[in-house]
């Protein structure tokens, strides 16, 4: 009667058993230390997991292999320019956007120097160089202001339509001496 | 390789990356299921596969009738290995869920299994993940693996091995 293999053995063997090479006795004297050696049976099951494992695996792979492709029908033409239409909208709106936040802050600007100058409390002497006899003008208009604080003379150009401007024609008076700086 | 293995994967001449009259139809076939496994991409494999017959069309006059079937496993093993190195795997649950194999009770697990195994495969230095994937999940015998990746079929042999304690090791200490 041959002797039991050693475990050193099982572990030489063991690619081969995993293999399913092994001879009719090889298995049998295999399989038998098995019964005996917890560690070498823990170990020969951990390869055998691993060896059905890396079989199912390879079923799986095979399945997403042979699967039929699926081709998505062509787009209709106008549905395929569909993405483009969208980025071109995007960008409208941006720049729409952008002009307006623009305009608002301009306008804003100079809503601030005639408030400015309102603020001052100052009796500012405010004319213009415009012939409409000290009235607003109507529409959208380039209005030319002078402004004299006792101090400084200040000589602007405003152009609006923000009826916030109108404060500067509350004081027609044209300023007397001294003479304009040109800025 | 065990017969039960070659009737697994259809054992038709395209198979064999020796046979010289492969048809290539059925050679395309085969390395997609190859490349899927060492890829694990679909759209990848065929762009790999799809790259390998240009390369073999283009070296028409360098690569013999007779050689173009281990010629093409070569080349489809060598850019997958390339084109591994560059995508990260995709997520398996799909595929596997609708697996008729796995019994739903145990879809879950049998998933994050799959998930675990193919994780660590992905980590094998490339010659043992190679040499793994062709002899456990493509059947090739040892010769056939050997003749593929111009090496020996002892150096082969010890390739597989290796994986495979390398796997055991990382699966038995993984939680």
């Amino acid at each position: 009667m041959r002797r039991d293999l050693t475990c050193a053995q099982i572990r030489e063997l063991l690619p081969r058993w995993t293999d399913g090479e092994l001879s009719h006795a090889e298995q049998r004297r295999f399989e038998g230390h098995l019964q005996t050696c917890d560690a070498c049976r823990s170990l020969a099951e951990a390869h055998r997991r691993v060896h059905e494992g890396l079989e199912l695996l390879g079923r799986v792979a095979d399945r997403i292999a042979d699967r039929p492709l699926v081709l998505r029908p062509p787009a209709a033409p106008l549905l395929r320019y569909r993405r483009f239409a969208r980025i071109a909208a995007g960008i409208v709106l941006i720049a729409g956007a952008a002009v307006w936040l623009a305009t608002s802050l301009q306008r804003d600007r100079h809503d601030a120097r005639v408030r400015h100058v309102g603020a001052k409390g100052l009796p500012p002497s405010v004319t213009d160089s415009t012939p409409n006899e000290g009235q607003p003008p109507a529409t959208a208009a380039l209005v030319q202001v002078a402004l004299f604080d006792g101090v400084d003379y200040l000589q602007t150009r405003i152009e609006t339509r923000n009826p916030h401007v109108h404060v500067v024609w509350l004081y027609p008076t044209l300023p007397a001496e001294p003479e304009p700086v040109t800025q | 390789m065990p017969q039960a293995q070659v009737e697994a994967t259809g054992g038709t001449p395209a198979t064999d990356p020796s046979c010289p009259d492969a048809d290539l139809p059925a050679l395309r076939r085969r390395l997609i299921r190859l490349a899927v496994k060492l890829v694990w991409n679909r759209d990848d494999a065929e762009d790999i596969v799809q790259e390998a017959f240009t390369l073999a069309l283009n070296r028409m006059e360098k690569v013999p009738a007779d050689q173009l079937a281990p010629w093409m496993w070569r080349t489809v093993c060598n850019l997958c290995l390339n084109q591994r190195r560059r995508r990260r795997l995709e997520p398996l649950s799909p595929v596997l869920v609708d697996d008729r194999e796995i019994a739903p009770d145990s879809a879950a697990s049998q998933v994050e299994e799959m998930d675990r195994i193919r994780g660590a495969v992905a980590e094998l230095p490339d010659q043992q993940r190679l040499a793994l994937v062709l002899r456990t999940m493509e059947g090739l015998d040892y010769e056939q693996i050997a003749a593929v990746m111009s090496l020996s079929s002892s150096a082969v042999r010890t390739h597989v091995h290796l994986a495979r304690q390398r796997l055991v090791e990382r699966l038995r200490v993984s939680p």
